[in-house]
């Protein structure tokens, strides 16, 4: 089944005089547009071929139809049940497949189908038609009695939270009550999956709460919690039942799709969240770290030995933290959040929902947000608490003792000091004096300016050898095609290059002094040919002149002050076992032609499963130019092809 | 026109269709197919798949079309082994001739060959790993994949100890009490064997049922 580029139109209109809901199908939003009123609501809808037949661009419902929304379902378990002269259209909606049966026998066979189709069922409703006219409605939504609310939710609602606290609580309880619910009330498999996660999650939602109840900032702390999380669920809501039964009494916010919403798409990012928690999450990095750097035995001293070529990671054995459950992350898609991650939360811009096999709107860019919340972890425990002097003594003490620390763990914030006098020192041309700060100020200041650019170089490092394979082309082009959407971002580019290099340099770093200039080199003709293409964007031209320009001067002392973050990372974040489930893909057969051992077929829609969608998206988003059809086509695969049963 | 008789190294694919089976007729009346003859002492068949396109690097200059390629099937329901001397005749079967008798297209059945592998390695049943092709996903571009040959790459040291690096995605089985290498398989449904002697086809239906029983082969029509 083929999905032609180029969408088409659904829209429903009320007639003002009689208040009856006109449906047509149109080539364009424009003419839909004509008729608008205060009730009009539209969605794209996707035109396939099938039985050699592409579906009509235009349709008016003359005589009497009967029109069926179905899904969520793959839509070749749909196709298989209609014959030749039937019509069909796919949508990003959960109802995913819009059928017009050829016959009204043909439509009463499909309908007694569905209705008997006991295992996956899915949900339909069927709109009789005539002349364009919606007469009536048949809802049939594989209903299922919505699960209780869990005590959690209730417990939530009921608890006693500071006045400040109120609003935000107030909104989240009927708020997690009704996704809940309308997740819960369906019989598809997928909208149960997301209901199990929404139960687990509260519990975690009450956890925090209770948790940050003890918090001397509370209750801000709680506060922007609630409303991190509220934004993410309303959206997560909003987007995925939007457009499902009944139809007419469920409008999407995103006003281009505010008849059928888009819960394809967001079943699709949905699925990735979830491979990242299931190897990434389960992994528990920030815990092996922590307990592989307590160790007496890995204690070193980083200013003077080569740390061994050892998967640290690996050996730890965490005991009964590893059954713990994850945290499920919110996700959702947002042309306000664009790609965030937050330890509750992960979006993606809106526009991936049309560009997403793009490069330039890739979803792997999700990677970099999960990095942050790993790499936020991790630098959370090594960063002294300010709040507390005597924690900013023990630092400082680390500091002035001009040896290796006790054990890794005090070696590798020694180490981070260490690099951030030397950042301090390059960007200002003077070394900071923290040696008679008796008061620690200095080192306060000094570890709040430069903690993000840490987070950002150590993130790009952890991206780029567990997310990118340690492939130089396609880090590089991803990342500054990504860069190239974001406005105003000219003076930025001077720190683009520095992160870029930084994380090429995890490949080299053990070649010894040379190491910068090799990453560099890498980096410059990565640039050079992304120049060449059509990926290259605004920031390339500028990017080149500046590294030309201003590497033996300026960036290379930048990306060497950075050197012993990346050491950190790549020796000690990193762990081959892990990378082996993160990008280990059992349902690629090899090969080395672009799609390297995938045998799906960009825009045809087949039930071929694949167990990866982080190896998928990558290999398949490699194009400039965003399409429609080809977007739809990697949220089909990636929502009803991931395959996570083994 | 040119046909190949012979029936030496075979190639394809192991997929399911939407129908509960597919019977001969269904295959016959594949445009370009034709039947030719079952297998002796099997239940395997060949037929003729006539083709107006090259599909085996003939050159066209010298040899005019149409072409004629053997077709050997092994139906089961709803799943069928097609095999021919490539893959590539195969593939363009499957995406052109047999699209107007099968809609939706039969799919590949894949094969758990990392699991299989892996599985093997722990648990050493009747056959025998003779080869192993495997990527390396945490090395990425600087190691991408390996091959291992021999007679029992489970035996050796070299290969255990790395195999949690690995993700495998072809195969080789023999049989533990000796003998040639049976059958290739690939984890996208692919099959190749060399055909040594007539006994050869029920060797691999054995591997195949072997396969099936323990829950290796998966069907590509999902949530079935």
């Amino acid at each position: 089944m083929k999905v032609l580029d180029g969408p088409v139109f659904l829209s429903i209109h009320s007639r003002s005089k009689d208040r009856h809901r006109i449906i047509e199908i149109v080539p364009s939003q424009s003419i839909a547009l004509k008729k608008w009123g205060p009730f009009s609501r539209i969605s794209p809808i996707f035109r396939i071929v099938e039985f050699g037949k592409e579906s009509p661009q235009e349709y008016s419902f003359n005589g009497k139809k009967q029109l069926f929304f179905i899904g969520p379902v793959h839509p070749e378990r749909i196709i298989a049940q209609l014959s030749e002269s039937s019509k069909a259209w796919l949508s990003l909606g959960l109802f995913n497949i819009l059928v017009i049966p050829h016959t009204l026998k043909e439509a009463k066979n499909l309908e007694k189908w569905l209705e008997k189709e006991k295992n996956d069922p899915c949900a339909f409703e069927i709109w009789t038609i005539q002349n364009g006219v919606v007469l009536d409605q048949t809802i049939q939504t594989a209903r299922k009695t919505p699960a209780n609310l869990p005590t959690a939710v209730i417990g939530i609602g009921d608890g006693k939270y500071p006045s400040e606290l109120g609003e935000a609580i107030a909104e989240y309880v009927p708020l997690m009550a009704s996704t809940l619910t309308r997740s819960s009330s369906s019989s598809a498999k997928m909208c149960n999956e997301l209901s199990d996660e929404l139960i687990e999650l509260c519990g975690f939602h009450e956890k925090m709460l209770a948790v940050s109840k003890k918090d001397i900032n509370m209750p801000y702390r709680a506060l922007d919690l609630m409303l991190t999380i509220n934004a993410g669920l309303s959206r997560l809501a909003s987007q995925t039942f939007a457009g499902t039964s009944p139809i007419f009494e469920r409008e999407c916010h995103f006003w281009s799709h505010s008849l059928l919403g888009i819960g394809v798409a967001t079943l699709a990012l949905r699925n990735i969240k979830i491979f990242l928690e299931k190897t990434l999450g389960q992994a528990r990095i920030p815990q092996r770290f922590w307990a592989m750097s307590k160790k007496k035995e890995n204690a070193i001293d980083l200013s003077r030995e080569m740390p061994p070529d050892k998967d640290f990671l690996a050996d730890v054995d965490l005991g009964e933290t590893a059954n713990e459950p994850v945290c499920p992350l919110i996700s959702y898609f947002s042309g306000r959040d664009g790609w965030r991650g937050t330890t509750t939360t992960i979006s993606a811009p809106l526009a991936a929902i049309t560009a997403c096999n793009s490069l330039r709107w890739s979803l792997l860019t999700l990677t970099h947000e999960f990095s942050h919340i790993v790499i936020g972890a991790i630098l959370s425990d090594l960063s002294p608490d300010f709040s507390d002097p005597q924690d900013l003594s023990k630092f400082e003490r680390l500091w002035k003792q001009n040896k290796a620390g006790d054990t890794l763990f005090e070696e590798i914030q020694r180490t981070l000091l260490f690099s951030i006098l030397e950042m301090e020192q390059v960007a200002t041309g003077e070394t900071p004096d923290i040696r008679n700060d008796h008061n620690n100020e200095s080192l306060k200041a000094l570890f709040q300016k430069w903690k993000p650019q840490i987070e950002e170089t150590m993130v790009h490092v952890f991206d780029f050898i567990y997310f990118y394979g340690k492939d130089v082309d396609k880090y590089i082009n991803g990342i500054w095609s990504s860069w190239g959407t974001i406005p105003n971002v000219t003076s930025r580019i001077e720190d683009y290059i520095i992160r870029s290099i930084c994380a090429v340099l995890s490949t080299q770093w053990r070649r010894g002094l040379k190491a910068e200039d090799l990453a560099k080199k890498d980096v410059e003709v990565c640039l050079e040919n992304l120049n060449s293409t059509d990926f290259g964007g605004r920031y390339v031209i500028d990017a080149l002149k500046i590294i030309r320009e201003h590497w033996d001067d300026r960036i290379k002392k930048k990306v060497r002050a950075r050197r012993q973050l990346v050491k950190i990372v790549s020796t000690y974040l990193f762990s081959k076992e892990i990378a082996t489930i993160v990008r280990g893909e059992p349902e690629i057969s090899g090969g080395t032609k672009d799609t390297e051992g995938y045998t799906l077929h960009p825009c045809y829609i087949e039930d071929k499963r694949i167990r990866n969608p982080l190896v998928f998206t990558e290999i398949y988003t490699k194009l400039a130019k965003p399409s429609p059809a080809f977007s739809l086509w990697m949220y089909y695969t990636l929502a009803f092809c991931v395959r996570r049963d083994e | 026109m040119m046909y190949y008789e012979e029936l030496h190294n075979l190639n394809g694919l192991l997929v399911e269709s939407r129908f509960e089976s597919i019977g001969r007729k269904q295959v016959e009346d594949c445009p370009g197919i034709s039947f030719k003859e079952e297998l002796p002492d099997s239940r395997w068949e060949e037929y003729v798949f006539t083709s107006p396109d090259a599909l085996h690097q003939e050159d066209t200059r010298l040899t005019p079309g149409p072409f004629k390629y053997p077709l050997v099937l092994r139906r089961s329901g709803a799943r069928m082994l097609i095999m021919s001397i490539s893959r590539k005749i195969v593939e363009h079967i499957l995406s052109n001739n047999f699209l107007s008798i099968f809609s939706p297209r039969p799919h590949f059945i894949t094969i758990g060959v990392d699991r299989l592998v892996k599985t093997t390695i722990q648990q050493p049943t009747e056959y025998a790993l003779s080869f192993v092709h495997a990527r390396l996903p945490a090395f990425g571009a600087s190691l991408r994949s390996v091959s291992f040959y021999g007679d029992d790459l489970g035996d050796a040291s070299i290969f255990r100890e790395n195999i949690k690096y690995m993700t495998c995605f072809v195969c080789g089985l023999r049989k533990a009490s000796g003998g040639t290498e049976i059958v290739r398989l690939g984890t996208d449904g692919f099959i190749s064997f060399y055909m040594t002697s007539p006994a050869r086809v029920l060797e691999v239906e054995e591997v195949l049922s072997f396969l099936r029983e323990k829950g290796y082969l998966s069907t590509h029509i999902l949530d079935k």
